[in-house]
């Protein structure tokens, strides 16, 4: 106060305020009414898991890693393996990509997974306490895994039967550990063991174990996978130096020997033609070709994929079928190849329809073929009334088959899909399984609506650009196994999460305080979601609604909310 | 340190983050005041006050603030308010202040706020004789581009081919808006400088920055007019911002009537984008916008000479 003014016997011969407008509550004039209402950002949708994406950024963004870990481990108990494998669809579906380029998201997870791993962090249960139901999860790749785990924080003893000597599933036997290095998955792994999970590995059941003994868990959870490779329909499949692309994967992940001539043909066009071609070229092969029956631009391997390996110099020979393997003593000599009108694919059971176009092929002379052109469920441990007649197990919309207490999920259910939807599939069949247990509704999570682009409000944003892990140079690459691609330093994340638009979730930016004419917003407690309207005094101009960058407030009629 | 550089590479621009490290948290004005839903001069006085504190004498001369400010008994500001009348918030100040300074007092801030027709128009012969003794107040006019009070009449500030009440769209303004801070330069005034009810950190920047100069400073404040420029409340902000990013509203300053510099380098949108959200310019033909676009992109031209 200016000294002096007030005090008395200086009063100045005017008329003066005694009061302040407190006193009138200008809110009455309002007619409509701005609310703080979250929504859901896009990557949280994109992502098979669910991951709160904008969550772990926000925290990241802060420093707050093992608080972001945490958050990434609610919903998926790997992410320094699914950081790396992952084809991360979340960022196909972030809006940041309309505006410059997407959050490089994987990336960040990725730092977090491994943040977690370097600080020794365990994974906790979720309050509840110990549950006396007993379940079995047939299969450990990342539909076991994410249901073992959520099993058993819930309190479930949960036992995981494997056929192979060690746990993963397609990660540990089919992904190459240039893209994933086994120390990374083995603690992952290692960690749901100290949460209490119990592996038996070298067990297949249907033949170390007979179905009927897991009818003494009280539920059933069946993720056993593609394990099958499907036969190749081709003249001379039966020689020496042809392999099947899963069986040559799963082989060299399990450490034995895998040998490959100078000259390597692989027949797909797939994730796994690529991983096998990747391999072959770092286990000595000199000339490695890739023969697709798809054109160009319709290989469904990730482009990502497909361009570190045309870096590796592998070579693609697109719109190709084979016609015959020819042999010389048993062994495989050349390929017959010729081009083809490629009609289109299955996409459950990844059968393909081409036909070869008139005229000569070409002979490549090869060492080794391997052909990795898609996988099948073996189904044959299981009864007929359980497993159907189909390719894959019938479920219901909980993963549950009809009438009994068994679930199943991942691939076997989906036919040939990505980690992360096992991820997802895992963690929904645990749900339903609990649900089932104790014989409560299962509730189903309703997110709030997705934050399109158009929504956000563009002028808070400046371009900036993604920040890319380096990867190690062709020449160290093809020396061995080393990891491809080296993450993100901790600066780099940080940069990287402040990209994040936050879309949809208010995180505390104070725009909505900052413009409101009339006083009516409180950030006293300036976290997010701590804002308060008071409605004694907003008139209802909408501003704040308007300048919120990211679509976290709403605006509704105020007669809703009289009557 | 690290985030104060990605904050500089990332969101110098997001008020979000930099909100968090500079807008004083302290308010100096009250909820319910009279102002419309929306209203851009409620918004001018709050940010001003925030950098200027208490210890501030506010004179105010009839305009839109007159009643915002409260009717008797009650008042919107928490510090003294001087109403005064329409041609006198300059002559007033500099009463105000001689009368602080024979009482010692150099410390309080003497803030004379009036609206365009009291500073353009009414005001003007008041303003340029502060001015030209160079008065040691702070002079700010809230710049909506006609008197708003008096049901929508034009003014000096009227731009070129607006609708007001007094033109019609039979007979639209048909003068170029006055140059005031050209005017108010031309007194060699310590500071003069232009802002914006969008960029509130440039705005708080510029009014801590006039609270520390001697003389007569002056700040001219857009501040867009919901049932004046007929455009729905929630719009305000946008069109505030449109206006600085077409050019149409550079925000500059003026140090001792000759050092010209840019506060901010638009993003350079058409006028177009800015005319269409508002009713004011509803009747607009193509070729009068491009007339429009045209002499904003001359004057802008020759602020940039200015500037260098
Ligand atoms: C080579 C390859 C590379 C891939 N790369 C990627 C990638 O980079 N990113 C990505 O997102 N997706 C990738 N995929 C796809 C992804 O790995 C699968 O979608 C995912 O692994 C499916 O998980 P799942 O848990 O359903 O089955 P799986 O991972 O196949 O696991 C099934 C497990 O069940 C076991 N099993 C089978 N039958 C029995 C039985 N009777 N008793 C006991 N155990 C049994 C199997 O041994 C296996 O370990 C790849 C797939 C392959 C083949
Ligand atoms: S698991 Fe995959 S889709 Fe989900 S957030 Fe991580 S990278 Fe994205
Ligand atoms: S910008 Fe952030 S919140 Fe928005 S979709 Fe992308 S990652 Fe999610
Ligand atoms: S800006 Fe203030 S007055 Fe306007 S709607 Fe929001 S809270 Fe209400
Ligand atoms: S403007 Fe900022 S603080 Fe306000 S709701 Fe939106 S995100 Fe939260």
């Amino acid at each position: 106060m200016v000294k002096g003014l007030f005090s008395p016997g200086m009063l100045p011969l005017i008329s003066i305020s005694s009061r302040t407008t407190l006193d009138t509550p200008t809110g009455s004039w309002r007619y409509m009414r701005p609310l703080y209402q979250d929504r859901t950002p896009p990557c949280q949708d994109g992502c098979p898991a669910g991951e709160k994406v904008q969550g772990y950024l926000d925290l990241a963004k802060k420093r707050k890693f093992n608080e972001a870990w945490r958050l990434i481990v609610e919903d998926n108990p790997l992410p320094a393996v699914m950081g790396r494998v992952c084809y991360h669809p979340c960022e196909s579906a972030c809006n940041r990509k309309d505006y410059d380029e997407a959050i490089n998201i994987h990336a960040v997870e990725r730092f977090l997974g491994d943040s977690a791993l370097a600080q020794g962090l365990e994974l906790e249960p979720a309050s509840g306490g110990e549950r006396g139901e007993h379940i079995a999860v047939v299969g450990s790749g990342p539909a076991g895994l994410s249901a073992a785990y959520q099993l058993a924080r819930r309190g479930y003893p949960v036992t995981v039967f494997e056929a192979l000597a060690s746990p993963g599933g397609v990660l540990r036997a089919g992904i190459p550990p240039y893209r994933l290095p086994r120390p990374i998955l083995d603690r992952e792994i290692g960690r749901l063991q100290a949460l209490g999970v119990e592996f038996r590995t070298g067990i297949r059941v249907g033949v170390d174990l007979r179905w009927e003994e897991l009818q003494r868990y009280q539920a059933i959870f069946l993720a056993v996978g593609l394990s099958r490779t499907r036969p190749f329909p081709v003249e001379g499949a039966r020689l020496k130096g042809f392999y099947s692309g899963l069986e040559f994967l799963r082989d060299f992940n399990q450490g034995h020997k895998v040998r490959v001539g100078a000259r390597v043909a692989v027949i797909g066009g797939g994730n796994v033609a690529i991983d096998v071609a990747r391999t072959a070229r770092r286990l000595g092969a000199e000339e490695v070709s890739l023969i697709s029956l798809e054109p160009k631009g319709e290989l469904p391997a990730h482009p990502e994929e497909l361009e570190q390996a045309r870096r590796e110099g592998i070579r693609l020979l697109d719109g190709r079928g084979v016609r015959r393997i020819q042999g010389r003593n048993s062994w495989v000599e050349a390929l017959e190849v010729a081009r083809v009108d490629f009609q289109g694919r299955d996409p459950v059971t990844g059968a393909v329809a081409f036909t070869f176009r008139k005229g000569k092929g070409m002979l490549i002379p090869v060492e080794t073929v391997i052909a990795a052109i898609g996988q099948e469920a073996d189904l044959s441990f299981l009864p007929q009334e359980i497993r159907g007649g189909g390719w894959l197990l019938p479920v219901d919309d909980h993963g549950r088959l009809r009438d009994t207490n068994i679930f199943a999920g991942g691939d076997v259910v989906t036919g040939p899909a990505r980690a992360v939807d096992a991820i997802g599939a895992g963690k929904r069949a645990a749900l339903a399984i609990h649900s089932y247990l104790q014989g409560v509704l299962l509730e189903e999570a309703k997110l709030p609506p997705v934050v399109p682009y158009e929504r956000l409000n563009l002028a808070y944003f400046i371009p900036a650009k993604r920040a890319e892990s380096r990867s190690l140079p062709i020449r160290e690459r093809l020396a061995g196994f080393t990891e491809v691609e080296s993450g993100l330093s901790q600066g780099m994340v940080r940069l990287e999460a402040e990209r994040c638009m936050s879309c949809g979730v208010c995180n505390g930016c104070d725009n909505c305080w900052l413009f409101c004419p009339d006083l009516a917003i409180s950030r006293k407690a300036r976290e997010r979601g701590a804002y308060v309207i008071n409605y004694d005094y907003c008139k209802g101009c909408g501003i704040c609604v308007e300048e919120c960058p990211r679509t976290a407030m709403a605006l509704e009629e105020e007669v809703q909310w009289r009557r | 340190m690290a985030r104060d550089k990605a904050l500089k590479l990332l969101n110098t621009r997001d008020p979000a983050l930099k909100g968090l490290l500079e807008v004083p948290e302290e308010e100096y004005m009250y909820s319910g005041h009279n102002a419309c839903p929306g209203c851009g001069a409620a918004q001018a006085m709050r940010f001003v006050l925030k950098a200027l504190g208490n210890q501030t004498i506010n004179v105010l001369a009839a305009s839109c603030w007159s009643g915002i400010a409260g009717v008797f008994p009650y008042s919107a500001l928490k510090i003294p308010v001087l109403h005064t009348a329409f041609e006198t918030a300059a002559a007033a100040a500099s009463g105000v202040r001689a009368s602080l300074d024979m009482q010692g007092d150099k410390e309080t801030v003497v803030l004379a706020w009036a609206g365009d027709g009291g500073t353009f128009d009414i005001g003007l012969q008041a303003l340029s004789g502060a001015g030209e003794r160079n008065e040691d107040i702070l002079y700010v006019c809230y710049d909506n581009e006609a008197y708003m009070n008096t049901g929508v009449h034009r003014s000096s500030a009227t731009p070129y081919l607006a609708w007001t009440a007094t033109t019609p769209v039979i007979h639209p303004q048909d003068r170029p808006k006055k140059d005031i801070l050209a005017i108010m330069a031309a007194h060699r005034i310590p500071y003069a400088a232009t802002a914006s009810v969008a960029f509130p950190h440039d705005l708080i920047e510029k009014a801590g920055k006039a609270k520390g100069i001697r003389g007569t400073r002056f700040l001219h404040i857009y501040s867009p007019c919901t049932p004046g420029w007929r455009y729905s409340p929630e719009l305000g902000i946008k069109i505030a911002r449109l206006a600085v990013e077409s050019k149409v509203f550079p925000l500059y300053e003026v140090e001792g009537g000759e050092r010209y510099t840019l506060s901010y380098r638009p993003r350079a949108v058409p006028v177009r984008e800015y005319l269409r959200l508002q009713g004011r310019f509803d009747h607009l033909r193509e070729e009068e916008i491009g007339l429009i676009q045209e002499e904003v992109d001359r004057r802008w031209e020759r602020l940039l000479r200015w500037c260098t």
